[in-house]
């Protein structure tokens, strides 16, 4: 009888070394998401422009702006806040990152437009903003006026 | 002995750190003032006006003006360094610009109004026509006589 136990000892044991066996790797699944990072900011504001109507633009391009994005086929636009004054023009023009491409100068209203495009996988900073500003003969004296100037990176 | 699990899977779901980028517009402020301007010109002067008393005006319309202001009401006015000898008679007339009106004055060490209603304008190649008469109680002169004349834009 105690061998009898004994043999369905071993044999339990045995069982249960085949059934650790079995357990000895799992599989463990993971799940992550990569999102979507879009980020530009810029160092400031411009300095204020006096204009002298029938002169040349007033530039200025002491301030810079950086763009993260791990998008594709990125564009960065703008748009101002209000109409300025009959005759005055807003123009900005923003550095490209490397793989993209700049508009070039551009004049600003209350439509957005495209500034930059084809911006794909970057992070650069440091890039330069330059804003360039006019006032016609027919602008009517006055100021300080302000306007807000709203950039956008998006698709 | 109990028998053991087999297979253990676990699913484990990761997320990748950082939400969706809240920083994908930026906003920049710009400032400025439209300056006061003015500025009034002419072509050159006239050619030597030879008279003869009594014979009709000698008259010029070789040389124009350009004026610019983003002003309103503006006028121009006219006079001479010192007046003509007895008996000569300068009279100018400028063609106005767009919205401004003139009449053909008779210039004297006295300024007087040429132009008025000039506002927000930029105009250039605007005529000046010059005339010149003398009557029979004028001195025939020895040598050419010169006189300078101030053409003012302002209130």
């Amino acid at each position: 009888m105690k061998q009898l136990l004994n043999l369905l000892a071993f044999s339990a044991m045995l069982t249960g070394f085949s059934t650790l066996s079995a357990a000895n790797t799992a599989l463990v699944t993971v799940t992550f998401n990569i999102l979507a990072e879009d980020d530009i900011a810029f160092s400031g504001n411009p300095g204020i422009f006096n204009l002298t109507p029938g002169n040349s633009p007033v530039t200025d391009n002491s301030t810079t702006y950086s763009v993260t994005t791990n998008q594709n086929n990125q564009r960065i636009s703008a748009l101002i806040n209000s109409a300025l004054p009959t005759g005055v023009t807003l123009a900005v023009d923003l550095t490209a990152p490397a793989g993209a491409t700049s508009l070039g100068l551009v004049n600003l209203t209350t439509v957005s437009a495209n500034l930059v495009t084809g911006i794909t996988d970057v992070d650069q900073s440091g890039l330069l903003v330059t804003y360039s500003m006019s006032a016609s003969p027919s602008a009517a004296i006055g100021g300080p006026f302000n306007r807000t100037i709203t950039y956008t990176l998006s698709s | 002995m109990k028998r053991l699990l087999g297979l253990l899977a676990t699913s484990i779901a990761l997320v990748t750190s950082g939400a969706l980028s809240a920083a994908d517009t930026a906003t920049v402020f710009v400032t400025f003032n439209i300056l006061r301007t003015t500025d009034l010109a002419f072509s050159g002067s006239p050619e030597t006006f030879n008279v003869v008393p009594e014979c009709g005006a000698a008259i010029d319309t070789t040389t124009t003006y350009s004026v610019l202001t983003n002003n309103a009401n503006m006028s121009i006015y006219g006079m001479l360094d010192y007046d003509l000898p007895p008996g000569v008679n300068l009279w100018v007339n400028l063609e106005p610009p767009t919205g401004a009106s003139s009449t053909t004055q008779y210039l004297s060490s006295i300024p007087i109004a040429l132009v008025n209603g000039i506002s927000n304008t930029n105009h250039s190649a605007l005529t000046v026509n010059y005339s010149m008469t003398a009557d029979y109680t004028s001195t025939p002169t020895i040598a050419p006589q010169v006189r300078t004349i101030t053409y003012t834009l302002g209130t």
